[in-house]
C-alpha cells in the first residue's frame, strides 16, 4: 500500500485539514464553539463518530451494493451518532443538555460522510479507522483554536475558569455564531498562507 | 440473485441489525436517563422551594431525602407540588412559554394566597447562551425570590432594565442586557404563571 499509516494520520490533520482545507463540518464549528467544553465533547463524539463509522463502512464495504451506498453509509453514521446521544444522556447529563440537538446533528457533518465517501469506501478497515480518527482531530484542532478565541474574549474564561482580570469587558458579538466565521475565516487565511506559496 | 434484490435485502437486513443494537443499548441506558433527569427536576424543585441551605448545589442522596420527606405532589389538571412552611403552604408548578429560540420550561413557586413569587427556575430553555441564557445565572433567579406580585394582569411581574428599586414589593426585576426579547419572554411567562395557571393549581391543591 503506498500510504503508509503516519502519512495518512498527518495529511488529515494538517495538509488535508478538513476544516481549514476541504471547508466542511462548517456549521457545527459555528454553533458550538462559545464555550472549551462544549466543543471538547463535541469533538471527542465526532472523532469517535468518524472512526468507527469509518471503521464498519470499510468492512463491510465488499457488500455494500453500490446503488444503495449512500443510505447504508447514513444508517451506520446514524446509529453511532444515536449511539453517542444515549450515552452522554446517561453519564454526562449536563452536558448533553448544553448540547441540545446538535449530537444529532453530529449525522449531517459532512467530514464523516466525506470520509466515508472519499476513504472508507477503498481502504481497510484498520486505515480506514486511523483516517477517521485524524479527520477528527484535524476537525477538534480548529474548532479548539475558535472556541479558545471565542471564550476567552466572550466571557473572559478558559474552560468555564476566569482568566481575564475582573474589569474585563465580555465581547457580546463572540458570542453569537457571526463572531465564528471572522475566526474561522482568519484561521483558514493564516494556515493555508504556507501551503498555497508552497504550491 | 438478481442485484435489485440483493439491494434490498442488503438494507434490511442491515437495517435490522442496527436497530436492534440500539434498541438493546436504549434499553440499556433508559433507567439511568431517567435517573438523571428525576434527579435534576427534583433539584430544581429543592432550589425554588429554598430547602437546601448550603451553598454549593446538593448532593444526589440529599435531593432525594429532601424530596421525599418535604414535598407533596399532587396530581390534577395541573400536577402541583407543595411544601408547608412555618404553617404555611407554598406551590410549585411547571410552565411554558415562548421563549427566543423556542419554548422556556419554567418551575414557579408561589405562596398560598398568591400574593408573593417565592422562587423560579428554568428546566429547560434553548436562549442564546451567554445572553438570554443568563436566565439560568443565580443573580437573575434570585431576584424573583418574595417578590410581590402586582394587580396588573399584563406585568404580574415587570422585568424591565435600570428600573428595579431592589426592593421586594415593587414587583419589578432586573431584566438582562442584551437579552430584551429573552427578558419580555419571562414577563410573558409569568403573567401566564399567574393569571391562567395559578387558579388551576389552587383547585388541585384544594
Amino acid at each position: 500500500m503506498a500510504e503508509s499509516k503516519k502519512t495518512i494520520f498527518l495529511a488529515n490533520i494538517w495538509k488535508n485539514n478538513p476544516v481549514i482545507v476541504q471547508i466542511l463540518g462548517i456549521c457545527s464549528a459555528l454553533a458550538v464553539t462559545n464555550n472549551l467544553t462544549n466543543t471538547l465533547i463535541m469533538s471527542i463524539g465526532l472523532i469517535f463518530t468518524t472512526a468507527f463509522s469509518s471503521l464498519t463502512i470499510s468492512a463491510l464495504r465488499r457488500y455494500i451494493p453500490k446503488n444503495v451506498r449512500m443510505m447504508v453509509q447514513v444508517l451506520i453514521i446514524a446509529t453511532y451518532v444515536i449511539i453517542l446521544d444515549i450515552v452522554l444522556k446517561a453519564y454526562l447529563p449536563s452536558i448533553s443538555k448544553a448540547l441540545g440537538p446538535y449530537v444529532g446533528l453530529i449525522i449531517t457533518n459532512c467530514i464523516i460522510m466525506g470520509r466515508a465517501e472519499a476513504f472508507a469506501q477503498s481502504h481497510g478497515p484498520v486505515l480506514s479507522f486511523i483516517d477517521g480518527i485524524s479527520a477528527g482531530i484535524g476537525y477538534s484542532l480548529i474548532l479548539l483554536a475558535v472556541a479558545f478565541i471565542r471564550e476567552l474574549l466572550g466571557f473572559g474564561t478558559l474552560f468555564g475558569l476566569r482568566v481575564m482580570p475582573e474589569g474585563f469587558t465580555p465581547w457580546v458579538i463572540m458570542i453569537m455564531a457571526p463572531s465564528a466565521f471572522f475566526i474561522l475565516g482568519a484561521i483558514i487565511w493564516i494556515a493555508r498562507t504556507p501551503i498555497v506559496k508552497k504550491k | 440473485m438478481s442485484e435489485k434484490l440483493y439491494s434490498v435485502l442488503f438494507t434490511f437486513i442491515l437495517t435490522t441489525v442496527f436497530v436492534l443494537c440500539l434498541a438493546g443499548i436504549n434499553a440499556l441506558a433508559s433507567g439511568t436517563i431517567e435517573r438523571n433527569e428525576r434527579l435534576e427536576f427534583q433539584r430544581s424543585l429543592i432550589y425554588v422551594f429554598q430547602l437546601w441551605e448550603g451553598a454549593d448545589s446538593p448532593p444526589d442522596e440529599e435531593v432525594q431525602k429532601l424530596y421525599s420527606s418535604r414535598i407533596k405532589e399532587v396530581e390534577g389538571a395541573q400536577t402541583v407540588y407543595v411544601v408547608e412552611k412555618d404553617g404555611t403552604r407554598e406551590f410549585a408548578f411547571a410552565v411554558q412559554s415562548a421563549g427566543l429560540w423556542g419554548t422556556i420550561t419554567a418551575l414557579v413557586a408561589v405562596d398560598e394566597s398568591g400574593s408573593r413569587i417565592t422562587g423560579i427556575d428554568f428546566v429547560s430553555h434553548s436562549e442564546t447562551p451567554g445572553l438570554g441564557g443568563r436566565i439560568d445565572e443565580e443573580s437573575f433567579k434570585e431576584q424573583f425570590r418574595g417578590e410581590l406580585i402586582s394587580s396588573d394582569p399584563s406585568a404580574r411581574v415587570a422585568v424591565v432594565s435600570g428600573q428595579d428599586t431592589g426592593s421586594r414589593d415593587d414587583s419589578k426585576v432586573d431584566a438582562i442586557t442584551g437579552a430584551t426579547r429573552t427578558s419580555e419572554s419571562i414577563q410573558v411567562l409569568l403573567n401566564k404563571a399567574v393569571n391562567t395557571v395559578f387558579p388551576v393549581v389552587l383547585e388541585v391543591a384544594d
